[in-house]
């Protein structure tokens, strides 16, 4: 039939003589088609069959990554597709008018639309697979290197994935093919054809607009710089995100008209060859691309938020490994003063710290091994009541009691020569000048020093028992003791410590508060073990069950044993994970700011023509034409790069703090991190430019009605 | 000496694919002396705008020179081209040419402002020409927001504000009403009783019999040319027509 053979060859001139715009958008369909593939075919990995018994955690977190990842570009496919669909329908108005003035009724054009969207689909879904299939092997051993677990090999198809990716992205066509055909719907011909070319009115500045957008954007980064706590700042973060955002599209579309209007305004600035032409064009581009601009300076951010943030937490991973597992093996014991229900009086019996070492080193040797080193610490932790007091949800501050030995072993420095009586005291808040906020228990500073800048001199309001003269100040040992604590420390933040004589204290002052935990830790390296034979160690050791009785010691409320071996494969498999999602997510969004770069060049290159042309036969020359689209190009271009890394020196603080949740207090890391992220993508962006510049030049520089014929 | 001389100008061009070759012009000869107003007139394909195209720089010539003060425009270096078009010429064209992200006077002060004149002077001038155009009022509006008949009035200011030495205007009637056209008409007369030098293509009757002086071509050449002498409008517009006629009918013209 005649129909069959019309509507495709139509269908394929259209798109032919329209590459310029669907060529891009086909490779963004290629592009994270395969990215999806290769989320899909990640978490359909069959070695997850088996979940359950010998599932590692490296898998679950895998498993859980690419769902995130999944989830993301998922929305990001739908709301990126579809508008850059309307982009190019708008694009293409005049086209259709034509077509339609030509004598082709609506049904006929939307036959030729469903032809298009059929191409489209087939090629870019077809050739997506293809490409997320060829790299799906190289991106699990990526995956799996980062995670550090160990690779596997083989080249397998994931058909669940196929499948999966193939449905969504037939659903994405389908959808943008709906939408160009109600726009079809809606033809009206001589409009179309006219379309473009009225006249636009100079933008005005809406002061509305400017005030939400300074505000927002003042809470954003109010609340970055005010924040404290990381508690808070993840509760804050996504608050600041949105204010943020809401300040950038406000005042990318306003402020920027405001700025060029006082340019403007500025006669003899403006009266220059210079000024003149780019003044002008950019004062009439920002209306319609400031939000094009803020779009791109937002993913610019997020992408560079993203990869900076999950790559310095990669590159922390050995720092948290070390701290949260010190030792090959960590054995801990606890004991709760506080904790008197059942057992009645023998909680009130001390776990008896120096033959714990003896007892845990002899089920060791037991099997035939001897450590090849090891030491022992304590403290006692006085933030216990918060935490376990039922109806009474106050804050109340972190406090450390350490022994003078274990200070020195954590320290590194020689044990501080305190006579009974006498401690080391450091903090970081000032709760103890507020009564409310005070240690309400039986336990008494003497505090003869002005510590942290503050006097604590005078103790009147607390009410102790027991007296210490703090002799000095001490820090560097906190971060080591806050391990012991869950991956988030509630709290205030604020950390204190005091440094006593001998362990005969720590017990000393539990028994007589009765309340507080009491860490005992034995840490020991098996050098001669690898990480597989130390948790098989761990597991032979554990079979039989711990009798501390029995070996002499005092009460054991806890005790457990961690491996630095399982540690490492946790917080590689977080962190790796992270690192991996974030760049794989970081290169989709770049790819959709790519093509919002370059749209914009095109589209622009297109409005531009008509002025430059009618300028050259006014007598501007080729090189001022030059000058003057440079000039534009490149303030248009680094803006949002500008802004975003304003946004991002703004957003490093929080990022600090919220590192900090994760064990990770290496601010300097991670404004390596930031700034290496930064240089990356500088380069990146420019390589962009200068990509798309050219395709700009190209069209500025051909004469309309050349181009017309 | 005149301002303008033209001798031998030849204008070949070759098709895209090298295929075959058009004669735009084959030889066409004429002069322009100071303060003439001249209107050539020729049907679609006879080589007007090809002509105004070479005269403008826009083109290059095949054969033959184009002197303006004795210069050969024909051989100004590209680095010049640019300030050449700007300084000694003036445009007037058929769709106006305006920049529609400015104002009027924004668009009339461009060719000062590529001149690299300072704001003062730009100021200095354009009160006593917008006033001459009647635009005084329009000079904030934007092109979008005026007539046709405006807008043409603001680019022929364009065209005047840095005194050339000659206006070309390609058509400038072609796309007004026939008020504005009346108007526009008049008002060239008037610029150049004021001595300013006026060279218009067009392929209106109504318009070249405003002019001084009408060449008319046909395929490329010279065919004819009438003085204004002492007649009005109305004699030299019947002139033309009969010219006209005469043309398409092949026949001699020795009138």
């Amino acid at each position: 039939m005649r129909k069959h053979s019309f509507y495709p060859r139509l269908a394929a001139r259209s798109i032919k003589s329209n590459r310029q715009f669907y060529l891009p958008y086909l490779l963004t369909v290629i592009g994270t088609c395969a990215a999806m593939y290769i989320l899909y075919a990640l978490y359909f990995d069959p070695g997850f069959d088996r979940l359950g018994e010998g599932t590692t955690n490296g898998q679950v977190y895998t498993q859980m990554f690419m769902m995130i990842g999944i989830f993301l570009v998922t929305g990001f496919c739908f709301v990126f597709l579809i508008s850059t669909n309307s982009f190019l329908m708008k694009r293409r108005q005049k086209e259709l008018g034509l077509y339609s003035v030509l004598g082709l009724s609506k049904r006929n054009i939307a036959g030729i639309m469903v032809c298009e969207s059929l191409y489209i689909g087939l090629v870019g879904i077809t050739l997506g697979l293809a490409l997320g299939i060829l790299l799906h092997k190289l991106m699990t051993l990526l995956l799996h290197s980062l995670m550090r677990m160990p690779a596997s090999f083989g080249f397998e198809v994931q058909l669940a994935a196929v499948f999966s990716t193939a449905l969504f992205f037939a659903l994405m066509i389908v959808l943008t093919l709906l939408f160009n055909l109600v726009r079809v719907g809606r033809l009206k011909p001589v409009e179309l054809l006219r379309g473009g070319e009225v006249g636009e009115k100079e933008p005005k500045v809406n002061w509305l607009v400017v005030v939400i957008g300074v505000i927002s954007l003042g809470i954003g980064y109010g609340i970055a710089v005010v924040v404290n706590n990381s508690m808070i700042a993840i509760g804050l973060y996504f608050i600041a995100v949105f204010f943020v955002i809401v300040g950038t599209y406000c005042l990318f579309t306003s402020l920027s008209i405001l700025a060029l209007k006082a340019l403007k305004r500025n006669k003899r600035y403006y009266y220059k060859s210079k000024h003149f032409i780019t003044v002008s064009g950019m004062l009439y581009r920002m209306k319609r691309n400031g939000v094009g601009l803020a779009n791109i300076c937002i993913i610019a951010t997020m992408v560079m938020v993203m990869i900076s943030g999950t790559l310095s937490m990669y590159l922390g991973a050995g720092e948290m490994v070390d701290l949260s597992a010190p030792a090959d093996i960590v054995m801990q014991a606890r004991h709760y003063y506080h904790y008197t229900e059942g057992e009645g009086e023998e909680t009130r019996v001390p776990m008896g710290t120096e033959k714990l070492n003896a007892y845990a080193l002899s089920r060791y040797s037991e099997l035939g091994y001897e450590p090849t080193s090891g030491y022992q610490v304590e403290y006692l932790d006085f933030s216990a009541e918060a935490r376990f007091g039922e109806d009474d949800l106050r804050v109340t501050p972190t406090i450390y009691i350490v022994p003078a030995d274990t200070y020195a072993l954590l320290s590194g420095e020689d044990a501080p020569q305190l006579a009974p009586g006498e401690a080391l005291f450091y903090t970081e808040s000032d709760w103890w000048e507020d009564p409310e906020m005070g240690f309400n228990s039986s336990f008494k500073f003497l505090i003869s020093d002005v510590v942290n800048g503050r006097d604590y001199t005078d103790p009147a309001n607390y009410e102790f028992t027991r007296e210490y003269r703090v002799v000095g100040e001490c820090k560097n040992i906190l971060n080591s003791l806050v391990r012991a604590q869950a991956v988030i420390s509630f709290g205030e933040g604020a950390m204190n410590l005091l440094v006593v004589d001998s362990s005969d204290t720590l017990e000393e002052l539990g028994l007589q508060t009765q309340h507080g935990v009491h860490y005992w830790e034995g840490r020991y390296d098996f050098a001669q073990l690898s990480g597989s034979e130390q948790l098989d160690l761990v597991d032979r050791v554990g079979s039989e069950p711990y009798d501390f009785g029995a070996a002499g010691c005092g009460y054991v409320g806890f005790f457990m044993t961690d491996m630095r071996a399982s540690v490492e494969s946790d917080i590689y498999g977080l962190t790796g994970g992270f690192l991996f999602l974030g760049v794989f997510l970081g290169i989709v969004f770049m790819m959709a700011a790519v093509l919002i770069i370059y749209y914009k060049q095109v589209s622009e290159g297109y409005e531009d023509q008509r002025r430059f042309s009618i300028m050259r036969k006014v007598g501007l020359s080729e090189r001022e034409a030059r000058r003057s689209i440079r000039s534009q190009i490149l303030t248009v271009f680094y803006l949002p790069l500008i802004v975003a890394a304003v946004h991002i020196a703004f957003d490093f603080r929080l990022v600090v703090l919220l590192l900090t949740l994760f064990q990770l207090n290496n601010a300097a890391l991670t404004a390596l991190c930031t700034l290496g992220t930064l240089a990356v993508f500088c380069l990146i962006y420019a390589a962009v430019y200068a990509l798309t510049a050219r395709a700009y030049y190209k069209i500025v520089r051909t004469d309309p009605e050349e181009a017309r014929t | 000496m005149a301002l303008l001389e033209v001798q031998g100008l030849k204008k070949i061009y070759t098709t895209r694919f090298g295929g075959s070759q058009v004669q735009a012009l084959s030889s066409v000869s004429f002069n322009v002396a100071e303060g003439e107003y001249v209107a050539i007139m020729g049907e679609s394909g006879s080589g007007k705008t090809t002509l105004l195209n070479i005269l403008a720089a826009l083109d290059k010539p095949t054969g033959g020179t184009v002197l303006l003060d004795g210069k050969d425009i024909t051989k100004i270096k590209e680095s010049a081209l640019a300030a050449f078009r700007r300084d000694p010429l003036g445009f007037v064209f058929q769709d106006f040419n305006l920049l529609d992200t400015f104002s009027l006077e924004d668009n009339i002060f461009l060719p000062l402002v590529l001149q690299g004149r300072s704001y003062e002077e730009m100021s200095g001038r354009i009160g006593p020409l917008a006033k001459k155009l009647g635009i005084s009022q329009l000079l904030k509006k934007y092109p979008y927001e005026v007539s046709g008949g405006e807008k043409q009035r603001a680019a022929v200011a364009r065209a005047l504000i840095t005194n050339p030495r000659i206006v070309l205007a390609d058509e400038p009637t072609g796309a007004l009403d026939s008020r504005a056209t009346e108007s526009l008409l008049n008002l060239f007369g008037e610029i150049n009783e004021e001595g300013q030098t006026i060279l218009m293509v067009t392929h209106s009757v109504k318009a070249a019999a405003h002019a001084g002086r009408v060449l008319f071509l046909r395929d490329g050449e010279v065919y004819h040319q009438l003085y204004r002498g002492g007649q009005t409008v109305e004699e030299m517009f019947a002139r033309i027509s009969d010219t006209l006629t005469a043309m398409t009918q092949g026949g001699d013209i020795d009138a």
